[in-house]
């Protein structure tokens, strides 16, 4: 065995297509016993469980979903790389029973690795009321591997399935899985090439797995067989040759060949192990539910629709206990500037650490209802639905309708949206919906929006932040369009996608979900903006004895070059300190608005101060400004990481520098020529 | 195969061709379109049109597009495929230029009687999977047509008649039956599938998603913005663009 050993007494691999439920049936497997990070080098999340059944310690993989074992996308690379590379004591294929046909395409590819296996039929119960009938034994005995039937939202087989991986990871006496059979030319061609270049069977994987990719033209696995090969680079010409003969003689490309192959094998497969029983014409509940989501004419509007309850929710529901959790922090500073005698110490507590990272747990609650709907959007596959109603008007824009999925992630946080963008297959569209994500206004900046909306047009809260995310759309259209005109070519990548049937998200995976995403925004509260609150706080108490926040302070004396930056704006020092600081997490904006305008009064809160210091039309231009100007340090980041490149990073920061000026200029300016002030 | 036809002259036959080709394209058919992709005058095609409607071939209100009845939609998709088989024929087989062919065809569509017609396609097929550059032996294609199967001594013989038999000829592989693309289909239409064109890991993508040969598509329907479209393939749905189904050659199912 070679390869790095991770550990664990087995080693178990979960693979399968996007949308088969690997991952529930990941979480019923592992429950709490997990642990999320990156797969090296990228950001791809990597899901990791441990468990212990039987005497046994298992420790379970959850791999990307995958369509297929090639190269084309990082997900697919990273899934091959490990199978590939590590010694894997048992794959767990885990298969749609509902769409056995392309989920099985993978299967195919899987077994011919030569790693012992366990085909997962899951959701079989969906697949039954669909009137598919699988015979499990023959499906087992013609795939060669052991086939166990799950229903994993309600964890029904996974006790069997874990049982049989360990059975067959254990099994000295098994035979491999058996592979689909090429036609006779290609089978022929596999031997001869076996023979010709002396390969035997040490190693990751086997050597026809190798031979077949390489026969599809596969640049790593034609390295990786001029590795293993005795004769070195003179495999590379002997597998040429065969590839010529072979497209000589089919006439086509091989990749091709095989594919088509591929899917005979799964035809074969499923005419002798599936009965369906059902009449084929009875229309399923997702073509009820498409009819109407994806009506010519409903369509659109019930996407804007939903888009909008979405905000109303994070907006009043999230609101309600933000209120409480705000109260309770305001009578905390209270209690604590009455408690405590008057000095460094209380200041620093009341004026650093409550005011700040207290005002930005406050909107705790809207990051909690704006990821359970994105939870919900995106387990329920309706995500996929917004890309296919969307694709024409980003097609039109420049972009993507993939693009689609990461921007209105981008609405949660700007940055898991930006490692979202991996789906997107080329390199260009990558790049451009990268520029254009942070315009997508992430929840971070929603505390800046619900404070002002919320202080300044009470009875209009909802509308006004709705046109200012539709701001950032607009913007992020007209600059794709920008963008894609001048810095990139008209390339067009393909949309191929799938388009999955609806189900319902599982609970535990949405809170799963939740949770970790939630966690992620208090470690920010409690690391980030804590440091941030302090740092802030020493500006503006330094040096001591001045009037904190005062024009003496620190902060103070770096307002008198924010002034004059910020006064064709008709924003005054304050708001530009804000908004500098607003660089290291937006969620930061409102906590040094709270310490320079709060800090003269700790009985009430921000949102009551406001109105002193802001006219509306004020409001207006500083929320445009928040909405437009570059993201926090975590989205620049990830914009370096994931276009890993300084150059982008750079012009992503100014262009939406530069563009926020100009749009709150305008924003000034339209208002002040409708006569608002 | 075009047995029960009513008895149209050459030219309204044109017509109709034109009129569905037109409706296949632009999803209307105008009498000015329709003047304009036949280089005639508007008042002709009002009078071919009456003409047609009196046979209960199409339907049609002044200033609206043309509506094919659902007999005039057969018989114009019989008529257009006995043109491809032709045209197919021509190019394939006697290795005409695709533009000559084109319009031999026209003329030939409408003098052939059906069976020869049905020979001329069996004949088509027998030469893409029997016959080589070099050789065809009429023997051989005279088994073919007593036995509807291979004779044995064919160099490329797929066990299940199916398979890459489109090398001899080294284009474009085409069905001498009625060939579309998948992008010209509508919601509702069933087809199989004939082979997926062009190269590169576009093909590839839609091959290893189960678009291969012989696999049937339905047509649920396109995107609200008309593009992309959601087909159903193997049991699930997959949603590509126009122009990514245009490189997807498809036989339509009745």
């Amino acid at each position: 065995m070679t390869g790095p050993d991770i550990g664990g007494d087995l080693v178990v691999a979960l693979a399968g297509n996007p949308n088969s439920g690997k991952t529930t049936v990941f979480n019923e497997m592992t429950g709490a016993r997990r642990h999320v990070g990156n797969w090296p080098g990228v950001t791809v999340e990597r899901h990791e469980g441990w468990l212990r059944k039987d005497g046994v310690n298992l420790r379970i993989i959850d791999l990307p979903g995958i369509y297929s074992l090639s190269t084309r996308s990082q997900e697919e690379t990273i899934a091959r790389n490990f199978l590939t590379s590590v010694p894997v004591d048992v794959i767990v294929n885990v298969v749609d029973a509902g769409n056995l046909e392309r989920n099985l395409y993978l299967t195919t590819q899987l077994l011919e690795l030569g790693i012992p296996t366990v085909v997962a039929l899951n959701m079989v119960d969906v697949a039954q009321s669909a009137g598919v009938k699988i015979d499990v034994g023959k499906f087992s005995e013609l795939l060669g591997v052991p086939v166990v039937p799950t229903v994993g939202h309600r964890g029904e087989g996974i006790d069997e399935l874990l049982t049989a991986a360990i059975a067959r990871a254990r099994c000295e006496t098994c035979e491999p899985p058996r592979s689909a059979r090429h036609s006779p030319e290609i089978e022929m061609e596999i031997e001869r090439l076996r023979q010709a270049l002396f390969l035997n069977d040490e190693g990751p994987v086997s050597p026809r797995w190798l031979l077949v990719k390489s026969l599809e033209g596969d640049g790593a696995a034609i390295a990786q067989l001029v590795e293993r090969s005795p004769l070195g680079e003179a495999a590379r010409l002997q597998v040429d040759i065969s590839r010529h003969h072979l497209e000589q003689h089919f006439g086509d490309d091989l990749a091709a060949v095989i594919t088509d192959g591929r899917y005979g094998f799964i035809g074969g497969l499923i005419r002798e192990a599936v009965v369906r029983t059902g009449d084929v014409g009875r229309v399923s509940l997702t073509e009820k539910i498409d009819a109407v989501l994806l009506n010519r004419v409903l369509g659109i509007p019930i996407l804007l629709a939903l888009m909008w309850i979405t905000f109303k929710l994070t907006f009043d529901l999230g609101g309600v206990f933000g209120g409480y959790i705000d109260r309770g922090f305001v009578w905390l500073g209270s209690w604590l500037a009455a408690a405590l005698p008057p000095g460094v110490v209380s200041s620093l507590l009341v004026n650093g650490v409550i005011a700040g990272v207290g005002g930005v747990l406050v909107f705790l609650p809207n990051i909690v209802v704006i990821f359970i709907i994105i939870s919900f959007l995106e387990g329920s596959g309706y995500m996929a639905r917004a890309a296919f109603l969307m694709d024409k008007f980003m097609h039109i824009v420049g972009l993507h309708g993939k693009s689609c999925i990461p921007m209105l992630m981008g609405f949660g946080c700007n940055v898991p949206a930006i490692m979202a963008t991996r789906t997107l297959e080329t390199r260009e569209d990558r790049l451009l919906t990268m520029l254009i994500i942070p315009f997508m206004s992430c929840s971070a900046r929603l505390p800046i929006y619900i404070l002002f909306a919320g202080a300044l047009f009470p009875n209009h809260a909802a509308l006004v932040i709705f046109c200012i995310y539709a701001l950032g759309i607009v913007l992020g259209a007209v600059s794709g369009k920008l963008l894609k005109r001048t810095l990139f070519g008209e390339s067009v990548s393909p949309f191929v996608m799938e388009l999955p049937p609806y189900r319902w998200p599982t609970i535990k995976g949405t809170f799963i979900y939740v949770w970790e995403r939630s966690y992620l925004f208090l470690s920010k509260a409690g690391t980030v903006v804590l440091a941030a609150s302090v740092g802030i706080w020493l500006l503006g108490a330094l040096p001591w004895g001045a009037k904190f926040g005062g024009e003496e302070s620190l902060v103070g004396k770096m307002g008198w070059i924010a002034g004059p930056v910020m006064r064709p704006l008709g924003l005054d020092w304050r708001a530009g300190i804000a908004l500098f600081f607003g660089f290291g997490a937006k969620e930061i904006v409102v906590s040094t608005l709270g310490v320079l305008y709060g800090s003269q009064d700790n009985s009430v809160s921000l949102q009551e101060v406001l109105p002193l210091y802001f006219t509306p039309l004020a409001a207006l231009t500083f929320m445009a400004f928040s909405l437009v100007y570059t993201p926090c340090v975590a989205t620049v980041a990830a914009i370096r990481r994931e276009a890993n490149s300084n150059k982008w990073m750079l012009f992503s920061v100014a262009y939406s520098m530069a563009l926020a000026y100009i749009v709150a200029l305008c924003v000034r300016g339209i208002g002040l020529a409708f006569g608002l002030r | 195969m075009a047995a029960q036809e009513p008895n149209l002259t050459r030219s309204l036959e044109d017509y109709l061709e034109a009129i569905y080709t037109l409706k296949l394209r632009n999803r209307e058919a105008r009498i000015k379109d329709i003047a304009k992709a036949m280089k005639v005058t508007m008042p002709s095609v009002s009078e071919a049109v009456v003409s047609l409607a009196s046979r209960g071939l199409v339907a049609h209100r002044p200033y609206e597009s043309v509506e094919l009845t659902d007999r005039g939609l057969e018989l114009a998709r019989q008529i257009t495929h006995r043109h491809s088989a032709v045209k197919d024929f021509l190019t394939n087989v006697l290795g005409l230029p695709e533009d000559r062919a084109d319009a031999e065809a026209c003329g030939i569509e409408h003098a052939i009687d059906p069976d020869t017609l049905d020979r001329l396609i069996k004949f088509s097929d027998f030469a893409r999977a029997c016959g080589s550059e070099k050789s065809l032996r009429l023997d051989h294609f005279q088994h073919y047509m007593r036995h509807g199967s291979y004779p044995e001594q064919c160099p490329v013989h797929p066990p299940d008649g199916r398979g890459h038999v489109h090398r001899h000829f080294g284009g474009r592989p085409r069905s001498a039956i009625s060939s579309f693309k998948l992008s010209e289909l509508r919601p509702g239409d069933r087809a199989r599938i004939a082979f997926v064109s062009g190269g590169g890991p576009i093909r590839r993508r839609l091959m290893e998603m189960g678009l291969t040969s012989d696999a049937v598509v339905e047509v649920v329907r396109a995107a609200p913005l008309g593009d992309p479209i959601e087909i159903k393939v193997r049991g699930y749905c997959l949603s590509l663009r126009k122009n990514e189904a245009e490189r997807v050659e498809v036989e339509v199912i009745d």
